[in-house]
């Protein structure tokens, strides 16, 4: 690991380290009531009486967002392959899926649940539908900063539709859908979570609500900081592939859609 | 291969936008570098678009015709893979090394990647310890070179070069010029090089044609052009140092009407 890897890590933990010490003194000082914010150090004895629980509801919650992702990914590419495949068809699919942002997609996952049962399936497609979005955005801005010069001289080649898609359409688009990927994976994690709230037998949302049904505030922040650190995470493994050689034009000079 | 131009008119779909071409009729000689000059706007670029098949796809395939064994049109050519252009910005996908941006050609015709024939036109054009770069790690004139390499690596018969040195600087400019001649020899492919500098017409081409403003049409200016420079002794000393060099010089310069 690199030197500045190193600082980056130290930085972050001694800004974890000061705000537990922080709101340990202001805990101790103003005796807060432990069902409100309960101490970090309660947390911990929580975590640590409650390992194999945490782990298990992470395992499962990990998996949804996953699996949301996945198939969010798999939706947002299809609609932004169909639009260029059938020109005819794209301001009818863009005004569509502009207009499904506006439906209340945390209310179907109850009816999901009745219509897929309480499982991995109903959840995911929950968090795909929050999800989708600014993939499909991001797709849309590597096809729209696409150079000229770049399409006639792809087209100068004649070449199928698959092809052009593989080699001009698909790696021209997915940095820009990475970032995408990048805002989705907040959404993802609060779709998994409001899946679990309405239609999940397991997981981190469902601890979270248990903790606060057994008024065990500890169970819910529990949970909720595991989330955080799942989708940090997550930014981390996508940012790591974003700097990649392959992806560093982005912003640059060559970045399309700095030049159009 | 011989490109015919016959009786062509074109004039874009646009109702505000003039006509560009009226009745024009041109001869490209196979094997030999022919130059297009013409003032900005005069319809340079567009002759090699209406070439290459990707504009009025009616009128460029009756009025433009290839012969070689056999008689095609731009989008036959095209889709024989016969055919390549290279644009004045280098067009050099980002996402992609050298290798592979001078391999895109195969991958779009949906062929096997050459690999004997990309690393010896790295070799060629001074680029095989850039075989792993990014463009966004090259210079400009690199940049260049990647696509001056990548309209050659299909060996086509035609190759259409639509200003690609105009953002170099002369040593640059030096450079790619030797290394468009030693390819272009080495295939014996037609070029057609559409250009704005009359000097790299003239030092370049083995016939200048012009397209004149008035008529809307391509004339032949120069067709033996006693100025072009072999591989191996491009310098613009020499073609300046050359007694033909003003004459020639001058008909340019008034043909194009500057």
């Amino acid at each position: 690991m690199k030197a500045s890897g190193y600082k980056k890590i130290i930085g972050y933990s001694a800004v974890v380290i000061a705000i537990c010490v922080a709101s340990e003194c202001v805990a101790t000082q103003f005796r807060t009531y432990d069902l409100f914010l309960p101490r970090p150090v309660t947390l911990l004895r929580f975590f640590l009486n409650n390992p194999a629980q945490f782990f298990i509801a992470s395992i499962y919650t990990c998996t949804k967002i996953l699996a949301g992702l996945v198939l969010g990914l798999i939706v947002a590419t299809a609609l932004s392959l169909a639009g260029v495949w059938f020109p005819s068809i794209r301001p009818v699919l863009t005004r569509v899926t502009l207009w499904s942002q506006t439906m209340p997609v945390p209310l179907l996952s109850p009816l999901l649940g009745l219509a897929f049962g309480y499982n991995l399936w109903s959840a995911s497609i929950v968090t795909a539908l929050i999800c989708f979005f600014p993939v499909y955005l991001g797709w849309e801005q590597g096809r729209m900063a696409l150079p000229l010069d770049v399409s006639l001289l792809a087209a100068s080649y004649r070449p199928s539709r698959i092809t052009y898609t593989r080699h001009i359409l698909l790696p021209a688009g997915f940095p820009y859908a990475l970032l995408g990927v990048k805002g989705a994976i907040n959404l993802a994690v609060l779709g998994a979570v409001i899946a679990e709230f309405g239609a999940a037998s397991q997981g981190l949302g469902r601890l979270m609500v248990r903790g606060i049904r057994e008024l065990s505030p500890a169970q819910s922040w529990g949970a909720m900081l595991i989330l955080v650190g799942i989708a940090a995470t997550m930014a981390v493994i996508v940012g790591r592939i974003q700097r990649s050689d392959r992806f560093s034009y982005i912003g640059g000079p060559h970045d399309f859609s700095s030049n159009t | 291969m011989e490109i015919s131009v016959n009786d062509l008119s074109f004039v874009y779909s646009n109702p505000e936008s003039n006509c560009v071409f009226k009745s024009t009729t041109a001869i490209f000689s196979s094997g030999l570098i022919s130059a297009v000059v013409g003032k900005s706007g005069s319809g340079k670029s567009t002759l090699l678009k209406l070439l290459a098949g990707l504009a009025g796809q009616d009128s460029s395939d009756n009025q433009c015709i290839f012969y070689g064994t056999d008689r095609l049109s731009p989008s036959e050519m095209a889709k024989q893979g016969r055919l390549s252009l290279c644009f004045q910005k280098p067009a050099c996908l980002p996402w992609a090394t050298v290798y592979y941006n001078i391999a895109l050609p195969f991958q779009l015709q949906g062929k096997a990647i050459e690999a004997t024939t990309i690393i010896a036109l790295l070799d060629q054009f001074g680029l095989s310890d850039y075989r792993d770069s990014y463009p966004y790690q090259l210079s400009v004139g690199m940049q260049a070179r990647v696509a001056l390499a990548r309209a050659f690596v299909t060996a086509p018969d035609v190759v259409l070069l639509d200003e690609p040195f105009s953002s170099l600087d002369v040593s640059w400019k030096e450079q790619l010029y030797t290394f468009l001649l030693r390819a272009q020899s080495q295939s014996t492919c037609t070029v057609v090089l559409v250009t704005h500098d009359l000097l790299e017409a003239l030092c370049l081409a083995d016939a200048i044609y012009v397209i004149e403003p008035r008529t809307k049409s391509v004339q032949p200016i120069v067709l033996n052009n006693p100025l072009k420079q072999t591989t191996s002794l491009f310098s613009f000393n020499d073609l300046i140092a050359n007694t033909d060099f003003p004459n020639l010089f001058r008909r340019l310069h008034e043909s194009i009407g500057i």
